[in-house]
Order: structure tokens, then sequence, then C-alpha cells
């Protein structure tokens, strides 16, 4: 057998489609020649491959597709359950979730703005220009709670970075910052939140002592409104702190 | 096949249930010979689409004497698909393996396949491919038709209308080139 006759009956030698007689030729010729056994190693490849590959699968919608198409009719004849249930597919029953969620939050949005309370809804609260007041006088409240929160915060910060720059200033006479004591006594600790007290200085012999009291006073006042949403004046607190010298700081106490 | 033929019956009958049962039975073929022939799944999708309005307009002309219903539905997509490479010939670039084909799905993926064999044999599938179109349109037909729709050499003779004879050598050599290409991508990429 030639060359040329083995690579016409290849095929045919796998799909064991060949005569007994015809396949012992050629097994006879494979057995001898390395370049024909390559080829049927190709083809055995080949048809390997192909017959080994899972059939493909075409989108859902093609079906679809063609039956609009061809009949003008989706989902012809199923079932109004079917129906539902591939209307109710997985990509489509999550992007209904996210679109339900949405929509509860958008109207809960709205109806919180133009402060419209559905249990006790009048006709008033229907009326769109209603809304848009309301949720205008809203939005103006709301901006100026933020603005607020944000000068409180800035004047904090600012308190405590001119406590630190004293505290800096104090001199190299200073004791821990972690155990500060009352001026000039040194056995009364002032219930002061430790937050505020790191920044406070220690009391100095002379000179800026009265700086020092003064924001050690601010920073009480202002631990206090803090803790307790009482507004004490300055003033009052550093009345306190001055009777405090001689006769105790259990007005502090009473404050907080 | 007898089944076939009673849906084409039912279908020229006027019935719309039928013609779904017979494009539920027969879309996975079209678009597989379409997608195995294009190698892009939205052309394999349209053209499988064309194919099924083609028969749906022309179902009439179906003569179960002169073969059964799956080997002329496979003439129409195949002369379509002819048409279709002759009207894109001039567009078409060759392709290459750097390809990327997105939206390859397997026929009912087994759920219990590890992430490693489902990449494996998308990869398996994307290799086919990428062998196939390096075939010149004759042989693919071929080898599509009798590896991957799993026709016989008659059944593939009366779709392409050429003799037995020639079936089996373009078969043949569509076979032996596939696999030399196989190996050659193989080989390229580092596959075992």
């Amino acid at each position: 057998m030639t060359h040329y006759e083995v690579t016409e009956l290849a095929s045919d030698y796998l799909d064991e489609t060949l005569e007994a007689a015809q396949k012992a030729e050629l097994e006879t010729h494979l057995a001898s020649c390395a370049s024909c056994r390559g080829l049927l190693d190709d083809i055995r490849l080949s048809v390997s491959a192909c017959r080994s590959a899972a059939p493909l699968e075409p989108s859902f919608w093609l079906t679809q597709r063609i039956l609009q198409r061809t009949t003008g009719e989706l989902h012809a004849g199923q079932s109004w359950q079917a129906r539902l249930r591939v209307w109710m597919r997985p990509a489509l029953r999550q992007r209904l979730v996210y679109g339900i969620a949405m929509s509860v939050f958008s109207l809960s949005f709205i109806l919180f703005t133009a402060r419209v309370k559905l249990r006790a809804m009048n006709l008033g609260d229907l009326n769109p220009a209603t809304w848009v007041r309301r949720a205008n006088s809203r939005g103006h409240v709301l901006m100026a709670r933020a603005e607020k929160v944000y000068y409180d915060l800035r004047f904090v910060y600012e308190v405590q970075t001119v406590l630190h720059e004293l505290g800096k200033q104090s001199g190299p006479n200073t004791q821990s910052p972690q155990k500060p004591q009352r001026p000039g006594n040194s056995s009364r600790i002032l219930p002061l939140p430790q937050r505020q007290l790191v920044f406070l200085a220690p009391p100095p012999a002379a000179g800026p002592e009265r700086e020092v009291r003064t924001a050690e006073a601010l920073v009480f006042s202002l631990s206090i409104r803090r803790s307790s949403r009482r507004a004490i004046p300055l003033g009052s607190v550093l009345r306190v702190m001055a009777e405090g010298q001689g006769s105790g700081g259990g007005k502090f106490d009473e404050m907080c | 096949v007898q089944e076939d033929r009673e849906l084409v019956k039912r279908c020229l009958a006027g019935d719309g249930l039928a013609w779904e049962s017979l494009l539920k039975l027969h879309t996975r073929r079209i678009y597989n010979l379409c997608y195995r022939f294009t190698g892009q799944v939205a052309e394999a999708e349209d053209l499988t689409q064309e194919v099924f309005i083609k028969i749906f307009r022309t179902l009439g002309t179906f003569d179960p004497l002169q073969g059964n219903f799956v080997t002329w539905l496979s003439r129409v997509a195949r002369n379509h698909l002819v048409d279709h490479y002759r009207r894109t010939s001039r567009d078409r670039v060759t392709a290459s393996l750097d390809d990327e084909e997105a939206g390859i799905t397997p026929a009912d993926p087994a759920e219990s396949a590890s992430p490693i064999a489902r990449i494996e044999a998308r990869e398996r599938q994307e290799l086919l491919q990428a062998g196939l179109m390096r075939l010149s349109p004759d042989m693919r037909e071929a080898v599509i038709l009798r590896d991957l729709q799993g026709l016989d050499y008659v059944e593939i003779a009366a779709v392409l209308k050429v003799p037995v004879g020639t079936v089996k050598s373009r078969i043949n050599r569509g076979r032996m080139e596939l696999g030399r290409v196989l190996k050659r991508i193989m080989k390229i990429g580092g596959v075992e």
C-alpha cells in the first residue's frame, strides 16, 4: 500500500469501515511507516477534539426572538406559570429587587423631606407645591444643623490648639501631662475628661498662669456642655475655679 | 424523524405550538453549525435566526420523500452560510489565535464540574474553534457536519449536494489538516 492510499483510507480505518483485507494491508504499512502513523495520529486528535466538544448553548432569547420574527408571538402556547417563570428568571429577579428597593428608598426620601405623615395625611399634603416648600424648609434646616456641627467642631479644635500651644510655652519644669493637677492645690484634681487634660499644662509659678487657668476653664465648660448638654457660661467656671483655690472643687461636681 | 414530520405537518396546518416545538428541537443544532462555521456568537445567533425565518417561509417545500427534516434543515442552513460567507468574504479578517470569543456556553454544563474543569472545557472549545477557522470552508463544513453534527456520509452528501466520494475525501483532508493545526496551536500555546 502506498502513502497516498493510506491518506485516502485513514478516516475509514479510524471509523472502522474498511474491509478486513484492506485493514490488514494498511496496518502492515503503518507498522513500517512512521510518517503515516503520524498522519493517523493527526486524524485521531482531530476526531477526538470534535467529538469531545460539548454542543454550545444559544442564548435563551434566541428562540424567543425567532418566534417573534416568525409567528409574531412571544412564548406562544406557554401557560401563565411558564411565562411567569421565564419572567422571573434570576437575572430579572435581582433587577426587580433592586428596582423595588430603590423605589421604596426614593419614596421614603420624598415623604421624609416633604414631611408627609402617611397616618395623618390631609388634602394639603397632596399638593406638590406644599411638598416643594416643605422640602425646601427641611433642606435649609439640615444645612443649618450641618453648619452648626461643623463650626462646633472647628471651635473645639481651635481651643485644643490654643491649649496645646500654651502647654508648650509653660517651660521645661512640666510634670507629666497624663496627671494634671489643679493650679495651686495638688491634692484636688478636676473631673475633666482625660482627652482635654492631655493639653493642659501644670501650674506655672507666674506669668502665663492666668491664661492657663482661662484655657482650663474653657475646656471644662465645653466638656460639661458636651457631656450634659448644659451650657455653663465661661465666667461661672472661672469664678468657681477662683473660689476653688481655697474652698475645694465641690461646685464643679454640682455643675456636671 | 417521525416526530419531525408530524410537527412539520402540524406547522403547515397553522399550529403555532408545533412550530415552537420544532424550533426548540433544532435551534441548538443550527446555532452550533453557524457558530462553528463563523466563530462569532452574535453572528451565529443572527444567522440562526435568518435560517429559521427562511425555514418558516419555505416549510411547504420540504418533501419527506427526499430525505429527513434534519438533512433538509442542514442544507438550508449550509446554503445560507455559504451565501453569507460569500457576501462577507471581502470584510472578513483571517481568524487568529488572539481572537477573543466571549459568551461561549457549553450545553448543560454539569453543576458539579469544578471551575478548573470548566476552564479546561472552555479552552478546548476555543482551541477547536481556532483550528476550524483555519480550514478552508469546504473542509470546515464537511468536518463540522461529520464530527460535530454527527451526520453520516450520505446525509452530508445530500446537504452539500456532492458525491459521497467527495464528502469522504473532504472529511479525510479536513481531519488531517485540523489535526495538524491543533498540534501546532498546542505547541505554540504550550498545551500538553
